[in-house]
């Protein structure tokens, strides 16, 4: 490849690299952010339900 | 209730260190019931826009749906953020609540329902022994009135009976406790959370081994390009400001793979103590030598043994070209490469191997366009070799090139057809005819 044809290339790999990798980061918090609620309601759900028997 | 503290835009995620200790004190209580509440009212946004969620109605309808949404997270994520220092504390904390009210749970039906159980069933086995001695002793009376032993047997049977009743029913009641108890719920979800954040993590180590060999391979390339141009510089301060970006974006990628480590360390934990809990669900009313004769069943099922260790291969970082690169990056596949020995074709060398190649390689123009022309090329061929047993590459050419100027053909017409392959010949020809 000539030097001008590889300069536009890598720059097309960059660019595109970066638009990959930023919609990866948002997806990924998306659900991280998910899996954090989900986590939340287990743990509330089991210290509110756990409460201790009444004694028959 | 949550307002005061709302209305602040968390912007971008930062790793959520616990640099802070909680502004107050918390009261139990109140922090669960808050969650809760705003758990709630997440549960009915997430209701009104579920419709929404999907791309195509994202497009469709803006993202004021979404937004709202996401401003509510935002918000508890704040407020969580506010109250615990971070997510991973909020996490920590509830925990330990909920470790704390599971203890004392089960405590209470260890020293309520399942000693109660154990004691019966200690009573029934000394009751057992002590019928086996007492009917033994009076069988051995002698002149005993038949009736009275029977009574006394009964007797024995009734008592005996009365406490597999009693054992009975206690028994009832702990199935009923342990049917309704939360923990095989909570151990269920804790695995779910476990695989789903481990998913998570994979695909944030399969992204950043990723980046790692990209980011090596473009600044490889970067440094390959020649500084042959007035205006490279320039060029090149832009693609180095963009690899930049992209080791910003490295940096946020291993931020999140900590992130979510400290999730799933937490969760590992969170599994061993629910584990626990529940082996103390299902001992509960189990007697010492019942919980020996099971520890022993369960040894010969799975005798302890030594597991070998998983050794993992490092794969050699393989080390890619621009053009591969981008290949790898549109998705495109490289051309074939043919393995084994390269094919070895001979050389025509006499008047007829050149003839049986060229009619091969041109079949329209030697037969079709030739017989219109009038002409016969194996004849020609022979005429223009004039009995030559050799013939090199350039003269069959020039005799094949002479053969298509009396066949009729023009120069660029004659170039053209040489040039083109088979099937283009074969179309052009077709179209000609």
């Amino acid at each position: 490849m000539s030097s001008d044809k590889e300069t536009q290339t890598l720059m097309d790999l960059l660019k595109k690299a970066e638009q990959e990798n930023q919609k990866f980061i948002n997806d990924i918090d998306r659900q991280i952010d998910e899996a954090d609620l989900q986590y939340a309601q287990v743990l509330i759900n089991n210290s509110q339900n756990s409460k201790a028997p009444v004694k028959k | 209730m949550f307002q005061d503290n709302w209305g602040v835009d968390l912007g971008k995620r930062t790793i959520e260190k616990p640099d802070q200790e909680p502004k107050t004190e918390i009261d139990q209580d109140d922090v669960l019931t808050k969650i809760e509440s705003a758990l709630n009212e997440l549960d009915s946004e997430f209701q009104t826009n579920t419709n929404v969620i999907g791309a195509a109605e994202i497009d469709k309808k803006g993202t004021s749906g979404i937004k709202k949404q996401a401003d509510l997270r935002d918000k508890i994520k704040l407020w969580i953020k506010e109250r615990f220092g971070s997510t991973e504390n909020f996490q920590k904390t509830l925990s330990e609540v909920g470790e704390k009210v599971a203890n004392e749970n089960l405590a209470g039906l260890e020293s309520g329902v399942g000693s109660e159980i154990i004691e019966l069933k200690n009573k029934i086995t000394q009751h057992n022994n002590e019928s086996q001695i007492a009917l033994t002793a009076v069988m051995g009376l002698k002149g005993l009135d038949p009736v009275k032993i029977e009574k006394i047997t009964a007797d024995l049977q009734v008592e005996k009976n009365k406490l597999e009743q009693e054992k009975k029913i206690r028994e009832q009641y702990l199935t009923e406790q342990v049917t309704m108890h939360p923990l095989p719920a909570k151990q269920e979800n804790l695995k779910r959370l476990f695989t789903n954040y481990q998913g998570i993590n994979e695909q944030i180590l399969t992204k950043r081994q990723e980046l790692d060999s990209d980011i090596s391979n473009y600044e490889t390339a970067l440094k390959n390009i020649p500084d042959d141009k007035k205006n490279l510089a320039e060029t090149k301060i832009y693609l180095n400001k963009k690899l930049d970006e992209l080791k910003r974006q490295r940096i946020i990628i291993a931020e999140r793979e900590e992130l979510v480590k400290t999730r799933i360390n937490i969760l590992d934990q969170e599994q061993k103590k629910a584990q626990s809990f529940t082996e103390r669900l299902n001992n509960l009313g189990k007697t010492k030598e019942e919980l020996q004769a099971e520890k022993e069943a369960l040894q010969a099922k799975n005798p302890p043994g030594n597991p070998k260790k998983q050794i993992t291969l490092k794969r050699p970082r393989k080390i890619f070209s621009l053009e591969e690169l981008r290949q790898k990056r549109t998705g495109e596949k490289p051309p074939e490469v043919k393995m084994g020995p390269p094919e070895v074709v001979a050389e025509p060398r006499t008047p007829d191997e050149w003839i049986n190649k060229i009619i091969k390689d041109y079949p329209y123009i030697t037969t079709e366009t030739g017989k219109e022309a009038g002409l016969d090329f194996t004849k020609f061929f022979q005429e223009k070799t004039e009995k030559k047993q050799i013939i090199k590459p350039r003269e069959a050419e020039k005799i094949l090139n002479d053969f298509l100027k009396q066949s009729g053909l023009k120069l660029r017409e004659r170039k053209n057809y040489l040039n083109k392959t088979t099937a283009e010949r074969k179309k052009s020809i077709d179209k000609t005819i």
